[in-house]
């Protein structure tokens, strides 16, 4: 295909837009819903995350020493810690300190509840946390393992289970995508379809006097990518007006998340926002042409 | 130089209609070929085979050197633009303008813009629709219309022109004038192949006619006239 005929296709693609001005806009609004849709989901996903990440990052892994450790071996448990596959920060807890911090909670002193006790019966601690929620479980049962380590504990079921619940709900915000996908680009193959229907004796008639499949197309693959691009940019500019606008009004009343602001994840949903407006229009186009531009499948 | 060359061609359609059966014909360079036949003879079909637009059953079928059974894709649309073609109902596209109708027979090879000036103006005149150029099919009447799809047949220089039932939709008048265009392209070297039942047409051009008769050729001689059928 040549250049010079791609000025000719763009002029023929914004004339049969403006021809056919409601069919036109009906696709543009389709698509607009659509990519609308899939952002305010992938929005959703993106704060779900973080949330998950914000939990995760605060679990912690507490791997008790056994008594009477010599400090150095103590000390070089660290290094082995570290090896560990998931771990991501690893601290020292002497049991001093775990004692001083049992008092804190208990809002005592350290000397009081020391007297009270006896002797300190806390042993010195490593405060571990992993990578992610999946890297829990292994990285304790790994730390048991260890020499010097008599018992690792994390969290407890509510955790598990409020990690398990986040992980479906991610699934079924992609699955949910997906199926928006799906549905919309047999929508605008059914918009783009009718149009495609009202021409098709001039398509015939393309065909007739030499026009090659890809020389019909083009117009209205470039109509359809026109069409997709107006649809993204919308959608992207609603998207973009009510989170600011829900930020702004709700953040305040969700206390129990920090919401995500608008950042650079933000751009890559508007990104492919208009990305897939663009592949939308120019599949939905092309599928609905096939069907009169296969060989032998024409009548007169 | 023999332009098109049929050998044993039988067309059946996917319905089991037998619509040529064994037809073989030779036609030369610059002939001017009438088809004839009452309805339904298969007139329409053979055209269809040699645009390609259908594949024969059986037999061999080799227009401009090109073995159409054997054609490949890119080829195919190589064939296709060297021959006009010429419909009944004219088949223009009504949101463009007689020059843009013509024009698109060149854009679709990719033709310079330049070329594309120079060369529609010029195949308006032979038609004479000079002074139409800016006009939209459907202010035109149908001699117009129809000189219209001879000029974008026309304007690729085909070696062959085919026009299938041409006058169908003509008055006398308009369609005699017709017949003086496609008598010109003739003279220039072109071979015309011309499918009808307009019996008076035939009559007065005496050239070759081919009889086509349920699919079979019954007839096909030299000056001859369509009246002459009754005596076979
Ligand atoms: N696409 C098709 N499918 C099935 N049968 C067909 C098809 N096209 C034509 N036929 C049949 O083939 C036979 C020849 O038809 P064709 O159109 O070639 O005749 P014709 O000589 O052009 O007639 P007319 O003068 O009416 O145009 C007819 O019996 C017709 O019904
Ligand atoms: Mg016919």
């Amino acid at each position: 295909m040549k250049l010079r005929s791609f000025s000719r296709f763009f002029v023929e693609a914004s004339q049969s837009l403006r021809r056919n001005i409601l069919m036109t806009i009906a696709s543009i609004a389709t698509i607009a819903l659509t990519l609308f849709v899939c952002g305010v989901f992938s929005v959703i996903v993106l704060n779900i995350n973080k949330f998950a990440n914000d939990i995760e990052s605060t679990v912690e892994i507490q791997a008790f020493l056994e008594e009477d450790l010599p400090a150095e071996t103590a000390s070089a448990l660290v290094t082995s810690i570290r090896e560990i596959d998931g771990v991501d920060d690893v601290t020292f807890i002497s049991k001093e300190e775990a004692l001083a911090n049992m008092a804190t909670q208990l809002e005592e002193t350290p000397e009081t509840l020391l007297s009270s006790l006896g002797r300190n019966p806390l042993p010195d601690s490593y405060m571990v946390t992993a990578d992610s929620a999946d890297d829990v479980a292994p990285v304790a049962e790994k730390l048991e393992a260890l020499d010097g380590v008599a018992e690792a504990q994390y969290g407890d079921d509510t955790v598990d289970n409020l990690f398990q619940m986040l992980k479906w709900i991610r699934y079924f915000g992609i699955a949910l995508i997906l199926f928006l996908v799906v549905a919309s680009i047999v929508i605008v193959a059914f918009n783009i379809k009718v149009t495609v229907a009202s021409r098709k004796s001039e398509i015939i008639i393309m065909r007739y006097v030499g026009a090659s499949n890809w020389y019909i197309r083009w117009p209205f693959c470039i109509a359809g990518m026109v069409m997709g691009l107006f649809g993204g940019i919308i959608a992207v500019a609603l998207l973009y007006g009510a989170y600011t606008l829900f930020i702004d009004q709700f953040s305040s009343v969700l206390v129990f998340m920090s919401l995500v602001r608008v950042n650079t994840d933000f751009f890559y949903i508007f990104g492919f926002m208009l990305l897939f407006g663009v592949l939308l229009g120019s599949a939905g186009s092309l599928l609905s042409l096939n069907v009169y531009l296969k060989e032998r499948a024409k009548k007169q | 130089m023999k332009m098109i060359s049929l050998k044993g061609v039988s067309k059946k359609y996917d319905n089991g209609q037998l619509a040529l059966d064994h037809v073989s014909m030779e036609i030369e360079a610059g002939e001017f070929v009438f088809l004839c036949g009452a309805s339904g003879a298969g007139k329409s079909t053979l055209i269809r085979l040699l645009f390609r637009e259908e594949v024969a059953t059986d037999g061999k079928i080799i227009v401009n050197g090109r073995n159409l059974r054997k054609i490949k894709r890119r080829e195919l649309l190589r064939h296709r633009r060297s021959m006009g073609l010429v419909f009944q109902d004219y088949r223009l596209l009504p949101k463009k303008t007689v020059f843009a109708n013509v024009a698109y027979a060149m854009e679709v090879t990719e033709c310079k813009r330049k070329d594309i000036r120079k060369r529609v103006p010029e195949i308006l005149e032979v038609v004479g629709l000079s002074d139409k150029a800016g006009s939209f099919p459907s202010e035109l009447s149908g001699g117009e219309q129809q000189r219209v799809a001879i000029a974008r047949a026309l304007v690729n220089r085909p070696a062959i022109l085919i026009a299938d039932e041409p006058t169908g939709n003509l008055d006398p008048q308009n369609a005699r004038e017709l017949m003086e265009v496609l008598k010109r392209v003739n003279d220039k070297g072109t071979t015309v192949v011309m499918a009808t039942h307009a019996q008076d047409i035939v009559d007065e051009m005496r050239k070759r006619v081919i009889m086509l008769h349920e699919g079979r050729i019954i007839y096909d001689e030299e000056g001859g006239g369509y009246h002459e059928i009754a005596l076979v």
